[in-house]
């Protein structure tokens, strides 16, 4: 669940990037390359903790021994999907909307709470 | 081997292979390792901004870091500075088993001063907390190629 919100962020942040004539020269390609972006850029400081929370959960559930089961332990299972659904990528899909001026972001990742 | 060098820049002390360093800005040794990993995994930037430069540049971040580090050292059990996804990386392992809003915001807060600073600017450097799982729970983010600690003691 967490790759999935996280990729999923990441695909917002690329979206508000693309929407802007201005950001076009600075796409970023890789996760530092885009990170980079996110920490020159004004516009999206108020994503930077949720975006990092979601890569990092994303990179502790991948790739540390016994991943899966350490993210659930780390960010409290039974909280998991509020924190990563409703929370971080809850506050990426208000500012995703906000910035391209659409009513809401559909909810593919947070349907249904799941594990991992 | 410990090493003394002519201009200190707050006495740091960090662990290589296990061997104590005392780095300073000015023919530091670990200065200089940093430097050289730069060079490889930022080979365009290093070129562009120059040896020199590079190394200045790694003096200025160890100080922020340790800065950080001494801020936050209630809430860490290690501190690693390594490489990952051709960037610098400063990996702390969390003290608390769970989740640490504190922590993170804080990195945040780095990430933002490191990402703003001329000074560092032509390093790359993210910022990376991962909970104590495990016996090494670092190990799987340390890269062969830098691996320095810092002594929190």
């Amino acid at each position: 669940m967490v790759a999935i919100a996280f990729y999923e962020a990441l695909h917002l942040v690329e979206a508000v990037a693309a929407s802007d004539p201005g950001f076009q020269q600075d796409r970023a390609v890789t996760h530092m390359e885009r990170r980079e972006f996110i920490y020159q850029h004004d516009r999206f400081k108020l994503i930077r903790l949720a975006y990092k929370e979601l890569h990092r959960a994303s990179l502790i559930a991948r790739y540390m021994e016994g991943g899966s089961r350490a993210t659930d332990h780390f960010f409290a299972a039974p909280n998991l999907h509020q924190l990563v659904v409703v929370g971080w990528l809850g506050t990426i899909r208000r500012w995703a909307a906000s910035e391209l001026k659409v009513p809401e972001i559909a909810n593919p990742a947070g349907a249904a709470p799941a594990k991992g | 081997m410990p090493t003394t060098i002519k201009t200190p820049v707050h006495h740091l002390q960090w662990d290589s292979d296990g061997k104590a360093i005392f780095h300073t800005a000015d023919g530091d040794r670990f200065v200089k390792d940093v430097a050289e990993v730069v060079e490889i995994i930022q080979a365009e930037e290093a070129k562009k901004a120059g040896s020199s430069k590079v190394q200045t540049a790694v003096a200025a971040l160890f100080r922020t870091l340790d800065e950080w580090i001494l801020a936050n050292r209630e809430r860490i059990t290690a501190a690693w500075l390594t490489e990952h996804d051709r960037a610098l990386l400063l990996l702390v392992v969390q003290r608390s088993d769970t989740y640490d809003q504190a922590l993170s915001e804080s990195l945040v807060v780095l990430d933002e001063r490191l990402a703003q600073d001329a000074e560092v600017a032509p390093l790359r450097v993210d910022t990376l907390a991962i909970p104590s799982w495990g016996d090494a729970p670092q190990s799987t983010f340390l890269s062969r190629r830098l691996q320095l600690r810092r002594k929190l003691g």
